[in-house]
């Protein structure tokens, strides 16, 4: 069907290219019966053209560096903290030598480490063992996310019989981590402790038993992940599976 | 697919810069909108919803920080064209630098209102729904404002044009 006028909207849209599949071909229709209206809308178009051309070109790595300035300015605390955690890692590391360890933990094993000591903080409250409750999970999710630069979801643990409690923030080194905590019918809990940093690497999972907990963590991309419970090994790999399996 | 706050920023970054440009017509005043933008952005960054677009929310803020300044603030000016060294790519024929300088000229006596409107469509490449929300109005409104920024452009950039021709014969 060939409408014998434009609306006004439709013409807009024309220009700006934000017309539907649908749409563009009953415009191309009635632009061939109105060369007006094609003209109309091609100098318009023409115009848009000529006001981008004048404007320059920022190169990558100069809005790189507004970006950093950027950075600097809105988290003069946030550098503070980050020094005070490096600070502390020297110290663990430097423990890590003197005891004779010989092998300097990797980023990796430092954050099973610190997802495990998370959960066993945690794990016995019976107060507080969350910050908040998974009767919010949408603002819980919402606010993780945002603290950790990059949207997150609590996974669901239904076929193991654990449910969501909640969650917390946690430091991760500099950085900050999300930890679910999760609990079945008989009061045993685990804790998923999720961090987006730097890194394209996948490993594939891992485990760490230290002071009667199991820690399996992995790592997708720029996500690191450590489950952590008193649970068997094949039941926490089983779990860990499930959850592998919501997260990608 | 839900990208993180940190992907978007570095995506929109260009649009944002060229968008403070065309507000500023100025590198500097435009590195600083940008940054004073990124600033706000990275403080305010809890109030951001993750899966919402990143881009209109922060035309939002540049746009709220240039009005605050431009506008109330009598040390900061627009940049007269003339005070615009070239206006085109080093690329164009004189033909066109003389077309895009017309275009320019005639923005300049398009409404504030209308002429920001047509830029965040034009230049931040902001949607209508985006654009919309960015300054704060209706989506019909702002439709309204673009059409008439538009009908101005043409009516202008024509009359030159005519004067120009006539100016020749």
């Amino acid at each position: 069907m060939t409408r014998s006028t434009l609306s006004e909207e439709m013409i807009q849209r024309a220009i700006d290219g934000q017309l539907s599949a649908q749409e563009q071909v009953s415009l191309e229709q009635h632009l061939e019966a109105h060369p007006k209206d094609a003209e109309r809308i091609a100098q318009m178009q023409r115009q848009s053209d000529l006001i981008r051309s004048a404007i320059p070109e920022p190169s990558v790595a100069h809005l790189r560096q507004l970006r950093e300035r950027a950075d600097r300015t809105a988290a003069p605390s946030l550098r503070v903290a980050a020094s005070a955690a490096i600070f502390v890692l020297g110290l663990g590391a430097g423990y890590a030598l003197h005891s004779g360890g010989g092998n300097v933990p990797s980023d990796m094993a430092q954050f099973a480490q610190a997802a495990k000591n998370a959960h066993a903080l945690y794990v016995s409250e019976v107060l507080h063992p969350v910050e908040v409750a998974a009767s919010q999970k949408d603002h819980l999710q919402a606010w993780l996310s945002n603290r950790l630069g990059a949207a997150i979801i609590a996974p669901q643990l239904g076929e193991s019989g654990y449910r969501l409690m909640g969650g917390r923030l946690l430091p991760s080194g500099a950085q900050a981590s999300a930890l679910f905590m999760y609990e079945n019918a008989q009061g045993d809990r685990l804790s998923l402790i999720a961090t987006h940093g730097g890194g394209q690497d996948k490993q594939s999972f891992r485990y760490k038993e230290e002071d009667g907990y199991l820690t399996v963590f992995w790592q997708d991309g720029p996500w690191r992940y450590s489950l952590v419970g008193a649970r068997p090994r094949e039941t926490m790999d089983q779990i860990a599976r499930e959850v592998h399996g919501q997260l990608i | 697919m839900i990208q993180s706050f940190d992907i978007q920023l570095e995506a929109c970054l260009p649009d944002l810069w060229r968008y403070a440009w065309s507000l500023t017509r100025d590198r500097d005043a435009a590195d600083d909108l940008v940054q004073d933008c990124v600033e706000r952005a990275l403080r305010k960054r809890l109030l951001w919803m993750p899966g919402r677009p990143l881009k209109p929310w922060l035309a939002k803020m540049l746009l709220n920080i240039f009005r605050d300044r431009w506008r109330k603030d009598a040390r900061y000016v627009t940049v007269d064209l003339d005070q615009v060294g070239t206006l085109a790519a080093p690329g164009c024929s004189a033909e066109e630098r003389l077309e895009v300088r017309a275009v320019w000229r005639a923005l300049e006596t398009v409404p504030r209102d209308q002429r920001e409107a047509l830029l965040a469509v034009v230049v931040a490449g902001l949607s209508y729904e985006e654009a919309a929300a960015a300054l704060g109005i209706p989506k019909g409104t702002l439709m309204s404002r673009i059409s008439r920024a538009r009908a101005k452009l043409k009516a202008d950039v024509d009359a030159t044009a005519v004067t120009k021709i006539r100016s020749v014969t």
